[in-house]
């Protein structure tokens, strides 16, 4: 969840909340408050009558006086009758609107002449409880426009607040150690995305420190390695020109085998090591359907031996830009693999298109497909290859910016390269 | 022949040096850019192996001075640092081959007389080991005179085992030869008794002495 949403959502949880509980409190705050004053307008009625109350002489002036205001409604209450002053609210018929009409109503009791009048005074609440209702509405629109404004702002300003933030990210995303030398982070006034940015900087400095000199000792390591081995097989090479027994020529046979082995091993590691520092630059168009048939061409006396024979599903003429040297390893350590791991008298389908390029052979499932570009994985350890090959096509692709996927399907094994990553 | 060994390791040198004497090589040493320019001035070579990572500097210069001189004798350069930079310039400044290091000595040796081949026949494509006569433009085999059918793989297994003339070449050596670094293919060497045999038999059927012999869990020699 984006921490905008998350904020936005904390936001209008309070304040849906907020509105449920404050609306209906309003309601009533605002309820009481016109009753309250209705109650003492008709209080204040009932004074104004009592203190008019000295100039009614007659019956037919208080039924006057009853007439004017119509709010008056005068009941002569029999001796000994006590009414005690109440407030309340009722509903009358309005026969004119056909409905039943709130109205306040005042009871008490007033004195005229020596008789007990019952005075009830009323006052209708249509007109009031219109008003609250107009309030409350109006209450409700505003806090709705509060809101939303609320939001809206609050949107505007996270995405401007966290605009640097959102940058960092966008260029922490597309940083790839081993491809670009610096990252540019935005410069923000904002104290916390500043250390983030210093952070972040102090980290990649860092990084890059340990990843350069790590590169560089894999490839000064294997370097320094040819010397030696240089030295040893010299030795070697001079050890056979001397006079030996039988015994002694199968001990240095098996020393060459394995010197032999690390040369190999040693040379496709400085490889790895020359790809991943960036030693094979240069790009030139190159017609890779031309590589693949030469390096087939090359392979022809193995294939023959081992009663292989290559067979093309698609041959398109396809132009790569790309390193020469680089294309040559790529597919020469596929076909050499198919041609090492496919069994005798069976057949290795190449496909040529200008998407893609796959090598397929029969063979057992792997046990570990998993691992299969992994550096020194290998199925049998028994076999003669140096686990590296994989390795080498995995790097040589991302190199070159081509995806390699590997499938077993109905017993074939394939390695595809797409030369279009996307 | 004269050989100039530039090599700071002295055991490499001293074993290059050692196995090219094998075959009345004269061998001269040199362990650093100093030295080697030194003798680059005073006397002539045939060959020179030239070493381009030196403790007193790069190798390259040793070339530089030899174009300036215009005695461009035939350099092969042997590096640790194979890139392609290197080679590049190396072969660009006037060396004839360039060589990574680790090589097989037999490799090295075969390299050496290819260019001492070519230095001393000046213009001449041919040269013959007894009954045998090689035409290195052609890449053609006369024997007793009469022209001789080979496969290139024979053709050039008999040339890399004429140019190790009298020492033991390895079946790893063999291998790299023929086919560069898809030798590690299969873990084998079938196809180099393949092609031996089929050497073999070629060369008795048109009448040739039996030069190669098989050095047993080795490899193979041809003796002159």
């Amino acid at each position: 969840m984006k921490l905008l949403v998350r904020t936005i959502r904390n936001y209008a949880l309070v304040s849906a909340l907020l509105f449920i509980i404050s609306t209906p409190l309003f309601y009533w705050a605002i309820y009481s408050l016109v009753i309250k004053q209705m109650d003492e307008m008709l209080q204040e009625h009932k004074r104004d009558f009592v203190n008019a109350a000295p100039f009614i002489h007659t019956e037919y002036e208080l039924r006057q006086h009853e007439q004017l205001n119509k709010e008056f409604n005068l009941t002569l209450v029999p001796h000994g009758n006590i009414i005690n002053d109440s407030l309340y609210t009722e509903k009358v018929f309005d026969s004119i609107a056909l409905e039943f009409h709130p109205y306040r109503t005042f009871r008490t009791a007033v004195r005229l002449h020596g008789a007990v009048y019952e005075l009830k005074i009323s006052e209708s609440m249509v007109s009031s409880k219109d008003l609250v209702m107009a309030i409350v509405l109006i209450q409700c629109i505003l806090l709705t426009l509060l809101f939303t404004t609320l939001v809206i702002i609050n949107r505007q300003l996270s995405s401007t607040v966290w605009s640097p933030f959102y940058r960092i990210v966008d260029q922490l995303k597309n940083y790839r150690i081993d491809k670009d030398n610096f990252i540019n982070l935005p410069k923000s006034s904002t104290h916390e995305f500043r250390d983030l940015s210093q952070a972040i900087d102090q980290l990649i400095e860092k990084n890059k420190n340990t990843y350069l000199s790590q590169k560089e000792f894999t490839e000064n390591a294997s370097h320094e390695i040819q010397t030696p081995l240089a030295v040893l097989n010299s030795k070697i090479d001079l050890l056979m020109q001397t006079e030996l027994t039988e015994y002694q020529a199968e001990l240095i046979s098996s020393i060459q085998n394995s010197s032999q082995r690390i040369s190999k091993l040693n040379r496709s590691l400085l490889l790895l090591a020359k790809i991943d520092n960036q030693q094979f630059g240069e790009r030139e168009n190159i017609d890779f359907t031309n590589v693949v048939d030469g390096l087939i061409n090359q392979l022809k006396e193995v294939m023959e031996q081992h009663n292989l024979s290559v067979h093309f599903l698609q041959h398109d003429r396809v132009i790569l830009h790309a390193n020469k040297v680089l294309i040559e390893i790529l597919v020469s350590n596929l076909l050499t693999n198919a041609l090492r791991y496919a069994p005798h008298h069976s057949k290795i389908n190449v496909s040529i298109t200008q998407e893609q390029f796959y090598i397929e052979n029969d063979g057992q499932a792997f046990k570990n497909a998993s691992s299969l570009f992994n550096r020194f994985s290998k199925e049998d350890q028994s076999t003669f290859g140096t686990g590296l090959g994989l390795a080498l096509v995995k790097q040589i692709c991302q190199e070159l910016s081509y995806a390699i996927t590997y499938t077993y399907l109905d017993s074939k094994h394939r390695f595809t390269i797409l030369f279009s990553k996307g | 022949m004269k050989v100039l060994i530039v090599e700071d390791e002295k055991e490499l040198s001293n074993s290059i040096a050692q196995y090219l004497r094998q075959e009345s090589y004269i061998c001269e040493l040199a362990y650093n850019v100093r030295d080697a320019l030194e003798k680059v001035q005073c006397f002539e070579y045939d060959c020179i192996l030239l070493d381009i990572t030196l403790p007193d500097g790069n190798g390259l210069k040793i070339l530089e001075s030899l174009k300036q001189h215009n005695k461009l004798d035939g350099v092969i350069i042997i590096s640790a640092r194979n890139s392609v930079d290197d080679r590049i310039k190396g072969l660009n400044l006037g060396a004839d081959d360039y060589l990574p290091k680790p090589f097989h000595l037999s490799e090295l040796g075969a390299r050496i007389s290819a260019i001492i081949r070519r230095k001393h026949f000046d213009g001449k494509t041919k040269f013959s080991f007894n009954e045998i006569n090689i035409d290195l433009l052609g890449k053609t085999v006369k024997i007793h005179d009469k022209p001789f059918e080979l496969t290139r793989k024979e053709y050039d297994l008999l040339l890399f085992l004429i140019s190790n003339k009298n020492r033991v070449v390895s079946k790893n050596a063999i291998a790299e030869h023929l086919s560069g670094d898809d030798a590690e293919i299969f873990d084998n060497f079938d196809f180099i008794y393949a092609h031996m045999k089929n050497l073999k038999k070629k060369l008795s059927d048109a009448d040739c002495k039996d030069y190669i012999k098989t050095v047993y869990g080795l490899g193979y020699k041809l003796e002159a």
